[in-house]
C-alpha cells in the first residue's frame, strides 16, 4: 500500500529547507562579503550564489501560490516522490554551502582567490541543481486527487 | 497527516513515471557537465602572476646598474640581463632624493660609528652585524653620493605592534596544519591582510631635503636584489667624517592575499619608527631613545 502526503504540506516542507538553507548562505555571503573576503569583487560572489537558489525558490513559491488558489481540492503525493525530492533539495543546499565552506581551505592550500574558487564547482552544482529542478517538477506531476 | 491510497497499481505507475523522467534527465544533465567540465578544462587561461607595470625604477640613473648575485626569478624567455655597465669599484646608487618613506628616525650615531674618524668598512659591518642579529638575514648595499651608502633589508611581515610575524619573510599565507576552527572561521570570513615593512639605513653627510616618489614594494625589491653585499673596498677605507645616519622606514599593506601591498603613509600607520625598529629587533628602545648625543 503506497503511503501519500497532502501536497500542501510537502510543498510547505519543501519550501521550509529552501528558505532556510537559502538563507544561511545569504547570511554567510553578507558576512564575507562585510569582512572583505571577495575584495572588490563582490557583485560577482553575488552573482554566482543568486542563480544557484533563485530559480527553485521561485517554482516552490509559484506553486505554492497556485495551489493556495485550489485549495479546497484535496491533492496527494507520493512518499516516493516527497522524499526524493527532499533529499535532493537537502543534498544539492549541502553542496552549495559545502562550496562557500571550502574557500578557505582552497585559499591556503593552492593560493585560489576566493572568487575564483566558487566557479570551479559550477558543473557539479549546475547538474545537481538541473536534478533538483526535474525532481521538484516531477513531484509536482505526482500530485493526484485524493481517491 | 496522511491518507491511504487503495489503488496500488496507479501509485505504481505513477512511481515508474518519475524514475524514468528523473533517469533520463540525470543521464542527459551528466552528458552536458562532461562537455562544459572539458571546456572549462581547455578554455581557462593559465594562472599569472600579477605584473606590477610600475616597477620601473624611478630613478633613471638605476637604469645600468650591476646585478646583485641573488637576482632570482629570471625567466628563461626573458631577453638577457644589460651587460654590467658599473666599473668593478662602484656601486649602485641609491635613489636620491630617497623614495619617500612611511617613517623616517634619526639613529643615535652611536649606534652606527664611535667617532668621525673611524671607517666606512667598519660601520658598515656593524650595521649589518646588527641586520643578521635581528634575523634579516638578507640585505643589500648602495652608495648615496660618493660619502655616503645605504643599507636595505628585505621586506618582513609584521604584525600590529612591529614585531616579527610568521611567515618573516614571505608575502604567502601562514600554513596550519593542524585544523583551529577559530582560525577557519575567520578564514571563512574575513579577508587575510598582511602589514609589511622595509628598513632602509642611511648613512650620509646629507640631509634629507624632500622626497622622491612613494617606492611600491616591487621596486624596492629590486634594489635589495641589485645592491652590493659590500662596500667597495676603496670606499671601506674612507673615514666616516661626520655624518647623519637615518632609518626610513617603509609599511606597506595589502587588504587581502591577492592584492599588492601598498605604501602607508605616515598618517595611516598606528606604529613609530621606534616600534618598527625596535620590533624588528636592530636595536632595543633604549638604545634608540637613550643613547642621544648631547
Amino acid at each position: 500500500m503506497e503511503k501519500t502526503y497532502p501536497l500542501q504540506m510537502c510543498q510547505w516542507r519543501l519550501a521550509v529547507i529552501w528558505l532556510l538553507g537559502s538563507c544561511v548562505l545569504f547570511i554567510l555571503m553578507a558576512f564575507q562579503v562585510a569582512g572583505g573576503k571577495y575584495g572588490n569583487e563582490d557583485q560577482k560572489a553575488w552573482g554566482w550564489l543568486l542563480p544557484q537558489v533563485l530559480p527553485i525558490l521561485s517554482m516552490i513559491g509559484g506553486a505554492i501560490v497556485y495551489q493556495m488558489n485550489r485549495s479546497d481540492e484535496n491533492i496527494v503525493v507520493t512518499s516516493f516522490a516527497y522524499r526524493a525530492t527532499w533529499v535532493v533539495s537537502l543534498i544539492y543546499l549541502l553542496l552549495v554551502l559545502t562550496t562557500v565552506a571550502l574557500v578557505p581551505i582552497a585559499e591556503q592550500e593552492q593560493g585560489i582567490k576566493p572568487i575564483d574558487f566558487l566557479p570551479k564547482m559550477g558543473p557539479v552544482l549546475t547538474g545537481l541543481s538541473a536534478i533538483a529542478s526535474s525532481i521538484l517538477a516531477a513531484f509536482f506531476v505526482s500530485s493526484k486527487p485524493k481517491a | 497527516m496522511l491518507t491511504v491510497t487503495a489503488n496500488r497499481s496507479t501509485s505504481e505507475r505513477y512511481r515508474a513515471r518519475l524514475a524514468c523522467v528523473v533517469g533520463l534527465l540525470t543521464l542527459a544533465m551528466l552528458c552536458g557537465c562532461g562537455a562544459k567540465m572539458e571546456e572549462t578544462t581547455t578554455s581557462t587561461p593559465p594562472v599569472e602572476m600579477p605584473m606590477d607595470t610600475s616597477m620601473m625604477l624611478p630613478d633613471t640613473s638605476m637604469a645600468d646598474t650591476t646585478m646583485h648575485d641573488g637576482h632570482t626569478g629570471s625567466d628563461p624567455e626573458d631577453p638577457p640581463p644589460p651587460p654590467m655597465s658599473a666599473p668593478p669599484d662602484e656601486i649602485t646608487q641609491f635613489p636620491w632624493p630617497p623614495p619617500e618613506p612611511t617613517l623616517r628616525y634619526s639613529i643615535p650615531r652611536q649606534l652606527i660609528a664611535r667617532d668621525s674618524t673611524e671607517s666606512s668598512g667598519r660601520v658598515v659591518d656593524r650595521i649589518t652585524t646588527a641586520l643578521n642579529r635581528a634575523g634579516i638575514d638578507m640585505w643589500s648595499i648602495h652608495a648615496i653620493g660618493s660619502k655616503g651608502f645605504a643599507v636595505i633589508g628585505r621586506m618582513e611581515h609584521i604584525k600590529d605592534n612591529g614585531t616579527p610575524d610568521d611567515p618573516r619573510f614571505s608575502l604567502g599565507a601562514q600554513r596550519n596544519r593542524k585544523f583551529d576552527l577559530g582560525a577557519y572561521l575567520k578564514a571563512l570570513i574575513f579577508a587575510t591582510p598582511g602589514r609589511y615593512r622595509v628598513i632602509v639605513i642611511a648613512i650620509t653627510p646629507e640631509v634629507i631635503r624632500q622626497y622622491g616618489k612613494s617606492p611600491t614594494a616591487a621596486q624596492l625589491e629590486t634594489l635589495l636584489h641589485e645592491g652590493a653585499s659590500d662596500l667597495p673596498d676603496p670606499m671601506r677605507g674612507h673615514a666616516i667624517g661626520r655624518i647623519r645616519p637615518e632609518a626610513l622606514i617603509y609599511e606597506f599593506h595589502r587588504r587581502d592575499a591577492h592584492s599588492e601591498p601598498v605604501l602607508v603613509n605616515s598618517n595611516r600607520t598606528t606604529l613609530s619608527a621606534v616600534d618598527h625598529l625596535a620590533g624588528a629587533g636592530i636595536w632595543s628602545k633604549d638604545q634608540l631613545v637613550g643613547e642621544r648625543n648631547p
